[in-house]
């Protein structure tokens, strides 16, 4: 995996002055309705083909999903097959299945009198699902990345899926010694290891470069807004449940009230904490983009950038949104997924802005030849995406 | 017929303006200046992807590696279906708003019908294949992994009582059977069959029960969904529609959960309507061959219908489709025989054997 280069301390967040003046344009043209068809026809085939057709399901949204998207005018292309992605998953189900056999048979049958040794056994088995979630997660991206094209020229993902895998492993394992504080390291490390390894072509490539003072520091204003808003809560319930049964609750004379304020509050709670994440997230997804760069690809690093990336929606659009997709997923049991990646690519498109002039018709096809199965994990692992 | 587009060579990100024209059996690029750029043949040329209103027209060619042309007139697949002969996929751009989605969404449920008909057809036939020694494993498991760790309630004289129940039952049925009852240590008041012969009473439902003639109405009536084997068809109806729903949903991510929902199933829901008439009618046909009086299922019936309010209490057996009305009045006329189905003291052994009270 290749790193940003030592030396002189990054700024805490990489945002200087947009290179070169100019702006790229992205937009995305899809239509709900147009979506909706696509995904009837996807439900019939799927029905009649008893699900084998899911990896062509998925493979005509995303072809929808790119070329209704453009860069410059010009549509994005999705060039995967249905094919390799049954055969990825073919491959991985392959493996998965007889482990997760063998542990079962473990654990339920030979060690069925010793619940301890059992779950001794299954330790290092969750590890080992976290471990290859996040070798599913790379080289799912590094597959979709491949048969992503601009004008013709192939994006690409370099770097080791394995070493992606072991630094999810660690850092998940932080995250959990650190009852969660380690979160923005974590994404920062992590979307370095991917961003640092992402080039278009031959000719350009992502640079990701930050510190992670900023962000950590955003991360606590959210841990200690949960944290006050979990006891909040818990202290509310406690002291309307003394109040209401010094009285003659026995009776049942506030049943209703008991029954409701609580839910209310919880519903408030859960609320709540959304807003709080999601406004972390707005300022999490600023940060890092803020720390992106397109640089030439040949060279060394900390050239000048061609590109400079932000994210401009405010912390209170990004809520909007989020909520707003959720409460529909949630209200619709699912089916207004179309709706939401529809609207959700409009959003994306509407506040990415890559600020930069780069001269975009010299940029030469990359010469690295493309994984030729993929996502068969990612699948297994059901790590979602389009 | 001409056309204006522009041409990715696949090797740089030059965006070159061009002139297609379609010929007899090619399609001919050339440059603005005139010179030619390449011919894609009709046979093996392809769209990148469906096309929508308003969206340029992707091709590729089999034969020309990374190369791509775009023409932003989609009219161009017509022409092309003229001269090529072949159809170029563009159905995206005929779709028409609602009407479109319609159709489609009608395709869907008639499908989705289709596809449970024959399902629901198929069980009954895919229920004889199961091997008998298959059922009987899975009986065992599900019913210790129902019973948990409260267990059964132990006592050999109850459990030999039940036997003989069950024996008396079978006496002279056409289908030979070999059941195992028991009752387990939990206070719904509910009994259930599962493959293999299982059948389990709960504690509640023992508690439940006034007289001896109820509870070998409610085991007739579990044994015989046992011998239709009922419980195998129903399981298999229900895993049939989970894969279904998956399949639709396009979930592959595995079925490991069903594996732990089979003793759900199978205690929690209810047969069918014409499952349940069946074995009512065979229960009473038991009952009646073995001389045991058969209102014990009316009686209960009618009591726990008065109680109908307190769902928990409302065993599954109630919870199906026969109105209760019609299915007691069914039973009323069928029951013939007049006799006891266990002695005083032995319903005395079953009442106590799990601790509770007597009488």
């Amino acid at each position: 995996m290749e790193n940003a280069p030592p030396g002189s301390r990054p700024p805490e967040t990489a945002s200087m002055e947009p290179p070169g003046g100019g702006e790229l344009s992205l937009a995305h043209h899809g239509k709900t309705g147009e979506l909706y068809a696509i995904s009837l026809i996807n439900v019939l085939y799927r029905i009649l083909t008893l699900g084998v057709y899911h990896f062509w399901a998925k493979t005509r949204v995303r072809k929808y999903v790119w070329s209704q998207t453009s860069l410059q005018g010009e549509r994005f292309e999705y060039t995967g097959r249905a094919l390799e992605m049954l055969i990825g998953y073919a491959l991985a189900m392959g493996i998965l299945i007889p482990l997760v056999l063998a542990w079962q048979f473990l654990v339920q049958v030979l060690l069925v009198g010793s619940p301890g040794l059992g779950g001794l056994v299954s330790l290092p088995v969750y590890l080992g699902f976290i471990y290859l979630a996040g070798f599913a997660r790379y080289s799912s991206l590094r597959y979709m990345l491949s048969r992503t094209r601009w004008r013709g020229i192939r994006f690409g993902l370099v770097g080791s899926p394995w070493n992606f895998a072991l630094a999810t492993l660690g850092y998940t394992t932080l995250l959990g010694m650190t009852m969660g504080l380690y979160w923005p390291m974590m994404q920062i490390h992590l979307s370095g290891a991917i961003l640092n390894n992402l080039y278009f072509g031959d000719s350009l490539r992502v640079r990701f470069q930050t510190g992670t003072g900023g962000l950590f520091r955003k991360f606590l204003l959210f841990w200690g807004g949960a944290a006050l808003l979990y006891f909040g809560i818990m202290v509310f319930i406690v002291v309307l449940f003394r109040l209401t049964t010094t009285e003659d609750s026995s009776q049942g004379a506030l049943p209703l009230l008991q029954m409701a304020v609580p839910m209310l509050a919880v519903a408030g709670a859960v609320t709540g904490f959304s807003a709080l994440w999601l406004a972390y997230r707005a300022a999490e997804l600023r940060f890092l983009a803020a720390a992106t760069r397109l640089e030439p690809a040949a060279g060394p690093g900390g050239q000048p950038p061609l590109v400079q990336v932000a994210v401009d929606f405010s912390t209170w659009e990004y809520i909007k949104f989020k909520m707003t997709n959720n409460a529909a997923m949630v209200l619709s049991l699912g089916m207004a997924y179309p709706w939401v990646l529809t609207r959700t690519m409009h959003f994306a498109c509407k506040h990415l802005r890559l600020q930069g002039d780069p001269d975009l018709d010299a940029l030469a096809q990359s010469s690295a030849p493309p994984p030729r199965t993929g996502e068969g994990l990612a699948e297994a692992f059901d790590l979602g995406g389009i | 017929m001409e056309y204006t587009g522009y041409y990715h060579d696949g090797q740089t990100s030059a965006r070159q303006p061009v002139r297609v024209t379609l010929e007899n059996t090619a399609l001919t690029v050339y440059a603005l200046d005139g010179g030619l750029i390449c011919r894609f043949s009709y046979q093996g040329l392809y769209l990148s992807e469906d096309v929508f209103p308003g969206q340029p027209v992707r091709l590729r060619h089999h034969e020309a590696g990374e190369a791509a042309l775009i023409v932003e007139d989609d009219r161009i697949l017509e022409t092309l279906h003229l001269r090529a002969g072949k159809s170029m996929g563009g159905w995206g751009r005929h779709f028409s708003g609602l009407r479109g989605l319609a159709v489609l969404l009608s395709g869907v449920v008639v499908a989705s019908g289709l596809v449970l008909w024959a399902l629901n057809m198929a069980v009954p036939h895919l229920t004889v294949l199961v091997p008998e020694s298959w059922e009987r494993q899975l009986g065992a498991l599900v019913v210790e992994q129902m019973a948990g760790e409260k267990g059964f309630c132990t006592g050999e004289e109850a459990a030999e009582i039940l036997s003989g129940l069950a024996g008396r039952l079978l006496e002279g049925a056409e289908t030979p059977g070999n059941f195992r009852v028991r009752i387990a240590r939990d206070p719904m008041v509910n009994a259930f069959a599962a493959p293999g012969g299982e059948v389990v009473f709960m504690k509640g439902i023992i508690d439940e029960f006034q007289s001896p003639e109820e509870l070998a109405a409610v085991l007739s009536h579990e044994m015989a969904h046992g011998l239709n084997r009922h419980p195998t068809g129903k399981l298999l109806r229900v895993i049939g529609l989970k894969l279904f729903f998956n399949a639709t949903l396009g979930d592959v991510s595995g079925l490991a959960g069903t594996a732990g929902q089979i003793t759900e199933v199978l205690v929690l829901n209810a047969y069918g309507r014409e499952d349940e008439l069946e074995a009512d009618l065979l229960g009473v046909e038991m009952l009646n061959r073995a001389g045991i009086r058969g209102d014990g299922l009316v009686t209960l019936l009618e009591r726990l219908g008065q109680q109908g309010g307190n769902a928990s209490g409302l065993p599954r057996l109630l919870a199906t489709h026969p109105g209760h009305g019609e299915r007691i009045d069914r039973l009323k006329g069928m029951a013939s025989a007049t006799g006891a189905a266990l002695t005083p003291e032995q319903w005395q052994l079953v009442r106590q054997s799990c601790g509770g009270g007597g009488g």
